[in-house]
């Protein structure tokens, strides 16, 4: 396989992605146990809150979006890990 | 690993070391760095010195090696660093060196020059051949133009019998020159040879494609073959002087096609030829300087060793009897019996049977600063030194400063989530310490941030800690342990109808009041809109006690330096007003602080006083009428005690300590007499002050008096109104604790709501896509605003609050750095 990334992205991308999986992941759980602290992060509007349920689902539909980001940086950080690996690799074969 | 609280002890030494065995000591010595050598020839000329012919021979032998440096460097060949660290060779050795460095380099510029040689002539014969191949088709242009002319001239001497000879006679044959030039200066050249042969010439070009090398600089130049036909011999002078103007190189070309064929063949076989000359050059010098290559950075650090000793030897005085050398140097009083072995060996290595002596000496000049710190304590020391070095066994605020820097950054920084990145990028730099120190040492921002690695780290715990009290993490809290304040009785109608609902805590259902959030700020703060004006009453209140806690301490540890330095006069005089003055003010303001805090609860908070008000009152004498507006009985009378005794202390602080040093000169007539002299000698770092002389008669001891008295009242003055002016400025200047902290949460919230919050607001799963965008943005903006801007704007105002609130209660910092001869300190300066 070859580089697509130079070596400062790749390090660049593995540790936000290591970052993006476990804040999202975090947040997600938080989203999931509607936690009133993130009552402002959900697309709600103001006729959302009359219904109890609807608010919960909005809630359950924002951890998963979560989820799903958390998930999408963990296909970036394996991504960008082998990127450093092969930098590392190429580097190693030159000199 | 010696005391931090205080520089080490030190002591003046001299050194009787036999000539012979004077190199192999000083080697020693330079290995263990423990002893700074004093010039004992300062007036003496860099060129009249003993060693200056060996420090000459020293500078050649860099000079070469430098040069090899750069060869090697320009061939690409690694330079391998074995981590070697070789002793510094005896002087014998030295020629061997010499002598070493002296054939490489001689055969690498005998090599160089041979091959720029066969690139100029490759260079020759690469033109040649492209001269042939392209002229081809301009010849066959030129016949053609012949032709054309020839029956055209035949017609016209048939038509003018009487005309010229000279026409009929001449045949028109066009001379020519094929050349080379580069492409940059063809216009001008063809404009030069227009206007000087007025349109008489005829010039055909076309581009070399491939680049040729030039032998000198090594460029890839771009060039032009070029052919000139023209007729007459004046205008082959013309334009062969326009050619040589131009640095355009000419080449012989052949008329016929024949012999052009023929060159072009021999042409090729001579470049095929010297192609595999120039290889073999190639490899001959490959192969010395990988050779070379091999050894360079042994030879350097031997070659450096070298010098250094030299130049230390230079600072030595030689004896009368001409057989030993006589140094004078700083060494720690600790470490004189290494010093003693290391002297020890350096002789036996010389072979000399005298041994070395060491003597100390007595000396009223200040010695130099000397903290033994390890990789840990030398950041924060450097710290403490940037501000200035300790005075003379002075205490020093670096031990303290390991713990409160880190704190007061985290208090101002205060959010876990970012002290968590913080931390965990210190403990990175930490953990492949060795890996990292070997790497990088080029880049001058990573080298303060490696630098100053623990720094960092530490910083990063304690903000994880402050952010766990502040209860922020990324701008938003975390319910650990569940919130004191409940929401449960509050009517439905009540949420409907109002956009804020006030919560009282008198209230029982609202909020129990026995059971506060445990560890922290209760999470529900994050939602409140006064959150704000809350967390102001209680962030200035903390960093005002922080502050009054650090400037006490400060004074406190003026006492210890009093006590060090004998001083009873000020241990009386200055420290007990001093920490009068500030204890009965501010030390006061916190502790009405503390007590407003516990005595008050929020059925009766309503009517608490104000503490600044309080305050002012205190100090213009007026009370107030009714009993609610004291915080607590007998409070007239003890801020009425408070005001006088503060009062009190500031003419102590003015005359007391000079009415003694003028008692002290009264009644004795000593030299060493009161504590002003000595201060005076202690603190005097210019070298070679002695102290004065012994009065000789009276009318010169009164002038001394006069003088004496007239200046110290008028230094008791300023540090006094210094230091009370200071406590006022100083304490309001621990508000900045507060400032930024509240800038910090600040932008921390702005960042979550302007940039996470719109990945989040997006309804169904769009909302994952756009959150995916986002967040690379939010993350590098986190870094970039909130660790780094913020974080260095934290570091510095931390950094100041320590080096003018809390040192200038107790630190002189007029001392001058030990700096030892050491190798290891040489080797990483050049590198």
């Amino acid at each position: 396989m070859f580089v697509i990334c130079g070596p400062k992205l790749s390090i660049c991308g593995f540790i936000i992605s290591i970052w993006g999986i476990i804040m999202m992941g975090l947040l997600g759980v938080f989203f999931l146990i509607k936690s009133p602290l993130l009552l402002e992060d959900i697309p709600a509007t103001k006729a959302d809150f009359e219904e109890r349920a609807k608010v919960d689902a909005i809630f359950q539909q924002s951890a998963y979006n979560c989820w799903v980001v958390a998930g999408v940086y963990v296909f970036v950080g394996l991504f960008s890990y082998f990127q450093m690996r092969m930098n590392s690799r190429q580097q190693y074969v030159v000199t | 690993m010696g005391s931090l609280f205080r520089s080490e002890e030190m002591t003046l030494a001299q050194l009787f070391l036999q000539s012979e065995a004077a190199y192999a000591c000083v080697s020693e010595l330079g290995e263990l760095g423990l002893v700074q050598f004093r010039d004992l020839n300062p007036d003496v000329n860099a060129f009249q010195r003993k060693f200056v012919n060996e420090v000459r021979r020293c500078d050649e032998m860099e000079r070469k090696l430098r040069f090899l440096e750069k060869e090697i460097r320009k061939a690409g060949i690694p330079i391998v660093d074995t981590g070697e660290n070789p002793d510094a060779p005896p002087p014998r050795e030295m020629i061997d060196l010499e002598a070493t460095f002296e054939k490489l380099e001689n055969e690498m510029k005998e090599v160089n020059t041979n091959q720029e040689a066969l690139k100029r002539n490759f260079l020759e014969l690469t033109e040649l051949k492209h001269i042939l191949r392209k002229t081809q088709s301009f010849f066959e242009e030129a016949e053609f133009h012949h032709q054309m002319q020839d029956p055209a001239l035949a017609e016209e001497s048939h038509a003018l019998l009487l005309g010229d000879e000279e026409r009929g006679g001449q045949p028109m044959r066009l001379g020519f020159v094929a050349g080379v030039i580069n492409r940059e200066r063809l216009p001008t050249f063809e404009r030069m040879l227009w206007r000087a042969c007025r349109g008489n010439v005829f010039l055909r070009q076309t581009e070399i494609e491939t680049p040729l090398e030039d032998p000198v600089t090594g460029d890839q130049v771009h060039k032009c073959v070029f052919i000139i036909f023209f007729q007459g011999d004046q205008l082959k002078s013309r334009v062969k002087k326009i050619c040589e103007g131009f640095r355009a190189t000419l080449y012989p070309c052949p008329e016929t096609p024949a012999e052009r064929r023929e060159m072009a063949i021999g042409v090729m076989t001579r470049i095929e030829d010297l192609q595999t000359v120039l290889n073999q050059t190639q490899d001959h010098r490959h192969r010395v300087l990988v050779s070379a290559a091999k050894n360079i950075r042994v030879w350097f650090i031997k070659a450096r060793k070298i010098k250094a000793i030299y130049h230390t030897l230079n600072l030595f005085n030689l004896d009368v009897t001409q057989k030993c050398l006589i140094a004078e140097c700083w060494c720690p009083v600790a470490d004189l019996e290494r010093i003693q072995l290391a002297l020890r060996r350096g002789t036996e290595h010389s072979g000399s049977s005298v041994p070395s002596i060491l003597n100390r000496m007595t000396t009223k000049q200040a010695p130099p600063t000397y903290h033994k710190t390890n990789k840990f304590t030398s950041a924060f020391q450097a710290i403490v030194d940037s501000y200035g070095v300790a005075s003379y066994c002075e205490v020093n605020p670096a031990p303290f400063t390991i713990i409160t820097f880190p704190f007061l950054f985290a208090v101002m920084f205060g959010d876990a989530g970012h002290g968590l990145i913080m931390a965990l990028f210190g403990l990175w730099m930490v953990w492949r310490e060795k890996q990292l120190m070997n790497q990088r040492k080029d880049d001058g921002t990573w080298a303060i941030f490696f630098g100053g690695r623990y720094i960092i780290l530490l910083m990063g715990a304690f903000s994880i800690y402050t952010g766990f009290i502040y209860n922020d993490f990324f701008s938003k809290s975390l319910n650990i342990f569940g919130s004191s304040w409940s929401m449960a009785n509050i009517s439905d109608e009540d949420i409907e109808k109002y956009d804020m609902i006030e919560l009282d805590p008198n209230v029982t259902s609202i909020y129990k009041p026995r059971s506060p959030y445990p560890f922290g700020l209760d999470p529900i703060w994050n939602m409140a809109e006064n959150k704000i004006t809350f967390l102001n009453s209680f962030k200035m209140k903390m960093s005002v006690i922080l502050g009054v806690l650090q400037m006490s301490f400060g004074i406190c540890l003026s006492l210890s330096n009093y006590r060090f330095f004998k001083d009873p006069v000020s241990s009386v005089s200055v420290f007990i007003p001093q920490l009068l003055f500030l204890l009965c003010i501010f030390g006061y303001m916190v502790a009405i602080i503390f007590y407003k805090w516990i005595a008050y609860d929020a059925s009766i908070s309503y009517k608490a006083p104000s503490l600044l008000i309080t305050m002012i009152n205190m100090f213009l004498f007026k009370f107030p009428e009714s009993q609610d507006d004291y915080l607590y009985s007998g409070q007239k009378g003890f801020q009425i005690f408070l005001v006088l005794l503060a009062v009190a202390c500031v003419p102590c602080m003015l005359f007391i300590k000079p009415y003694f040093a003028w008692r002290a000169h009264k009644s004795g007539k000593r030299t060493v007499n009161g504590a002003a002299e000595d201060t005076a000698v202690i603190m005097d770092q210019d070298e070679g002050e002695m102290p004065p002389p012994p009065p000789e008669g009276v009318s010169g001891h009164k002038e001394e008096e006069e003088f004496d008295i007239g200046e110290l009242l008028i230094y008791q003055a300023i540090h006094t109104i210094e230091f009370c002016l200071g406590c006022i400025s100083h304490t309001a200047s621990y508000l900045r604790l507060w400032a930024l902290s509240l800038a910090h949460a600040q932008l921390s919230e702005v960042l979550w709501s302007m940039v996470l919050h719109i990945g989040l607001g997006f309804q169904g799963w769009v909302g994952a896509v756009v959150t995916t965008l986002v967040f690379p943005a939010f993350a590098v903006l986190t870094i970039a605003i909130l660790l780094v801007m913020e974080g260095l704007s934290a570091f510095l105002h931390a950094l100041r609050l320590h080096w003018v609130e809390f040192q200038s209660k107790f630190y002189k910092g007029e001392g001058h750095q030990f700096v030892p001869f050491s190798f290891e300190a040489l080797m990483e300066d050049h590198n």
